[in-house]
């Protein structure tokens, strides 16, 4: 018990270490235009403009334009618990609002602060709006549904400006190629009437399903490398007949669906292969709202699950397993095949190494049968949005700030600030402010640039700062592999950074995705009646059907016609409702 | 009257921190009981919520799950309540005949240990224990030729899990309640007997079962108000999606539906509501203990 604790910790501070990583690695973008050079060409403009004459900026628009005469605005801001800022500093004086003030000459105010935990920002915020006190500029936290609502009621109280024109003008052509990258649809959601009242943030995609296997097993029983979910399938059995970890203790598919079907050790890769999304409602072909859980596709998938557990292939008693016990399955080195996103070697993959310095985890990106494509279900990738009071002199300034947040967030002096302020302590000041705007394949396209890069395709001083760290250690693997195979325990760094980015996202990268946004990520009142009890009742189904149904079909469409009668067409009707009211 | 306040004043005063921690952790948050006629919105916060009447209770019947968790609810209790009765009496018997007095107490103390372990890690016990390829499925497949059983995903075996075990972890605390009881009794009243000839059994009969009977009725009585507490830790530490249908009870539906989908009002209707049978259960237990074992706290 002691021992477990002591890896959870450990586990739990590496992670961290990565999450921090990744949110600075998040930023690898756009074929080499992007990063560096980029960063070089936006600090000539600046510098440029400053020295042309400030008329140029009132008669064109320019996204980098500097302000004439230093421009003041009041904000607020959500902020971590206990900020403890670099000595001299604080939120209103700092390196980056001195960066932005020598980029756009703007200064912001601060009328408040409130931390982000507790909904303490979220509250101190409605209150302000209620008090019609509201500040210049101002961020909305929430769920896409509770900004959708507090932004009505912000328009319909004619409280904040319209940035359509703001943003048509001033965007910069990295931001606008970021949203058309996803069609605009993050955009739209923050419309009211067709027009644009908020500035969004939108994140990349990243969490695609591949298949992990143990690639020492895998070499060492001579199978081939995976194609099709059936080679995947055939590695199981083999694992199972052959039992490379011995005394029969091998697991072939240590796997779970506890709670949620997708996630950490779960069967998605196996969904993607039908199409088929077990927790999204989403428009279907015929642009109806369609629910993935009781699709066709969740039948076919759960009839392979159930010959899986005929075969042994997954165990016994796998209703029973949570993450923590499968966990334990990694530790100990029985588990031969997973399901992970592209940084499961970061985490938890990595534990089989500890006590296994030969193993080797590699993850495989396989297209599905029906449509040759990597398959994906996802929310939209939306996070806060950003307003503009009603009356404010300049509407087009958070536009600015955040073509200037998002050119150089990939770049050097970011990524030293970021983590001058996030290193070793959690709770030093985040003193970067700014929304992310990302197009969907940012990760996807570094990791083809580094897999470029690897191979020489690309010269690597091209590469934007942010991916440098990776293509290093994974050239240093690479090489090293090729003249004397070591065991990737022994580079720990190395190793991980080749799986996640070269062989996760760069084999993913090859292939054409499919990505399937929820059409609807509010409640209904039928969803906030019934959705838990009809959450429960598709998984009693599912693992029924995968452990005890003699007659699949029947049992299946049992559950359909229950999960409909029981509310689930109900919420489908109210979802098309809401999408036509909108 | 004022000469008896100032002599009781330091009373008063030692009394006063203990009040103020009831004040402020149990009285003062009851005040949250309201949301369970609110429909929460947790910007807004208990107060500026809006009332929706009986709404939430109205849900609460709707959904098709209720009628189970209910009926699971009291079963479970119910079980536990009958077997949880008779062991603590029958083994607290068996105790007081034992002659070799340092057994006794080793016996005794064994027994009452597992009361103060956590759910959390008797349940990780008994998933090992209980586990296909546990222990437990070894030893029967060994001696016995038994094919594995997957006893916590059986509706059977989880239940007799839950009660079982439940039983095994708390007996020992019930028998040293017995245990007490049955040292009031007068030692002359066996001298008495044995003078008579009574037998061991006619002793159990008549002098010890009487004299502790007042106990009996007591725990019996006290123990209605658990009716509607099948036990939160132990269950949501052991169940699983099979067998929800056997074990999913009032107190893990209210965490899921309440805490992970983030319904709190839904949570506390059920609470309140929980609350609210459990107070007439304690009143009535409360008259059958004052009418049958003369126990009075007011």
């Amino acid at each position: 018990m002691a021992m477990n604790k002591k890896w959870t910790v450990l586990a739990l501070a590496s992670m961290l270490t990565i999450m921090s990583a990744c949110s600075s690695n998040n930023g690898a973008n756009n074929g080499n235009e992007a990063g560096g050079n980029k960063e070089a060409a936006t600090n000539a403009n600046a510098g440029g403009n400053n020295a042309a004459a400030p008329a140029d900026t009132a008669e064109k628009p320019d996204p980098f334009g500097k302000y004439p005469e230093t421009v003041e605005f009041t904000t607020v801001r959500p902020i971590g618990n206990n900020p403890q800022f670099p000595d001299g500093q604080s939120y209103e004086e700092n390196d980056y609002n001195t960066f932005m003030q020598d980029q756009l000459n703007v200064k912001p105010k601060f009328v408040w602060t409130a931390p982000q935990d507790g909904f303490a920002y979220k509250k101190k915020l409605e209150l302000a709006i209620n008090g019609n006190d509201i500040p210049d500029i101002f961020e909305i936290t929430g769920t896409p549904t509770d900004i959708q609502a507090t932004l009505k009621r912000l328009v319909d109280a004619d409280m904040i400006e319209d940035l359509t024109s703001a943003y048509e003008d001033y965007a910069s052509p990295l931001v606008k190629d970021s949203f058309a990258n996803q069609g605009n649809q993050v955009l739209d959601l923050f419309k009211i009437d067709g027009k644009q009242y908020a500035m969004p943030q939108q994140t990349s995609l990243e969490n695609f399903n591949f298949v992990w296997i143990r690639d020492d097993w895998r070499k060492k029983l001579n199978l081939p490398e995976p194609k099709t979910m059936d080679d995947v399938l055939a590695i199981g059995k083999a694992f199972k007949e052959k039992d490379p970890f011995g005394g029969g203790k091998t697991v072939p598919f240590a796997m779970q669906m506890e709670s949620e079907p997708a996630g950490l050790f779960g069967p998605g890769f196996l969904f993607d292969q039908f199409e088929a999304y077990p927790r999204l409602f989403y428009k279907d072909a015929s642009s109806n709202i369609a629910y993935g859980g009781i699709q066709p596709g969740i039948k076919d998938a759960l009839k392979i699950m159930s010959q899986m557990y005929k075969d042994g292939l997954l165990e016994k008693d796998f209703a029973l397993k949570d993450t923590g016990k499968l966990q334990e399955l990694l530790a100990s080195g029985r588990a031969g095949i997973v399901g992970q996103a592209w940084w499961g070697v970061w985490y938890p993959l990595f534990m089989t190494l500890q006590n296994v310095p030969d193993a080797d985890w590699k993850p495989y990106a396989i297209p599905a049968k029906t449509n040759g494509k990597i398959n994906f279900g996802t929310t939209l990738p939306v996070g806060d949005v950003i307003v503009v009071k009603k009356g404010f002199e300049h509407p087009e300034l958070p536009v600015k700030w955040l073509n200037v947040y998002n050119e150089n967030r990939k770049g050097e002096f970011f990524l030293k600030l970021s983590q001058e302020t996030f290193k070793d302590a959690n709770d030093k000041a985040p003193i970067l402010w700014g929304l992310t705007i990302a197009p969907g394949d940012e990760i996807l396209n570094s990791a083809k640039q580094i897999v470029g890069a690897v191979k020489g395709e690309i010269d690597a001083a091209t590469l934007p700062f942010t991916n440098k760290d990776a293509f290093n250690n994974i050239k240093q693997y690479i090489d090293e592999l090729q003249d004397q195979p070591q065991a990737p325990s022994k580079n720990m760094l190395q190793w991980q950074n080749t799986r996640s980015w070269y062989d996760a996202m760069g084999g993913a990268s090859g292939y054409e995705l499919n990505v399937v946004y929820s059409a609807f990520d509010g409640q209904t009142p039928t969803m906030e009646k019934k959705l838990t009890a009809l959450n429960d009742l598709q998984m009693k189904a599912y693992h029924s059907i995968i452990m005890k149904s003699t007659d699949i079909d029947a049992d299946f469409d049992k559950f359909v016609s229950d999960w409909k009668a029981q509310g689930g067409d109900q919420i489908i009707t109210e979802i098309t409702e809401a999408l036509a009211n909108k | 009257m004022l000469r008896k306040w100032s002599e009781q004043l330091h009373f008063n005063l030692m009394l006063l921190p203990g009040m103020l921690l009831v004040l402020v952790f149990s009285v003062w948050p009851m005040g949250g009981i309201i949301l369970a006629f609110k429909h929460f919105i947790p910007t807004k916060g208990i107060w500026g919520s809006g009332w929706v009447g009986w709404d939430n209770y109205a849900l609460l019947f709707e959904t098709p799950v209720a009628k189970q968790v209910f009926t699971n609810t009291v079963v479970i209790a119910l079980m536990k309540m009958a077997f949880g009765f008779f062991i603590p009496i029958a083994f607290a018997l068996m105790l007081n005949e034992l002659r070799v007095r340092w057994f006794k107490r080793t016996v005794q103390t064994v027994v009452y240990l597992p009361h103060f372990l956590s759910w959390v890690l008797i349940a990780g016990i008994l998933r090992d224990l209980f586990a296909v390829d546990g222990i437990f499925n070894q030893l029967l497949s060994k001696y016995f030729g038994v094919e594995p059983i997957m006893f916590l995903g059986e509706h059977f075996w989880f239940r007799t899990i839950i009660v079982s075990s439940d039983i095994w972890k708390e007996f020992g605390f019930g028998t040293i309640i017995y245990l007490a009881a049955l040292t009031a009794i007068n030692p002359a009243l066996y001298e008495a007997a044995e003078m008579d000839g009574a037998s061991r059994m006619e002793k159990l009969r008549y002098i010890t079962l009487p004299g502790i009977a007042a106990t009996i009725v007591l725990v019996g009585t006290l123990s209605l108000q658990n009716v509607l507490n099948a036990g939160f830790d132990q269950i949501f530490n052991l169940y699983n999606a099979l067998v929800y249908d056997s074990s999913d009870i009032i107190d893990t539906y209210v965490y899921r539906a309440g805490l992970e989908e983030g319904h709190f009002e839904i949570a506390t209707a059920i609470g309140l509501m929980k609350s609210a049978i459990s107070f007439v259960l304690i009143v009535i237990s409360y008259f059958l203990a004052s009418r049958f074992a003369n126990y009075r706290i007011f």
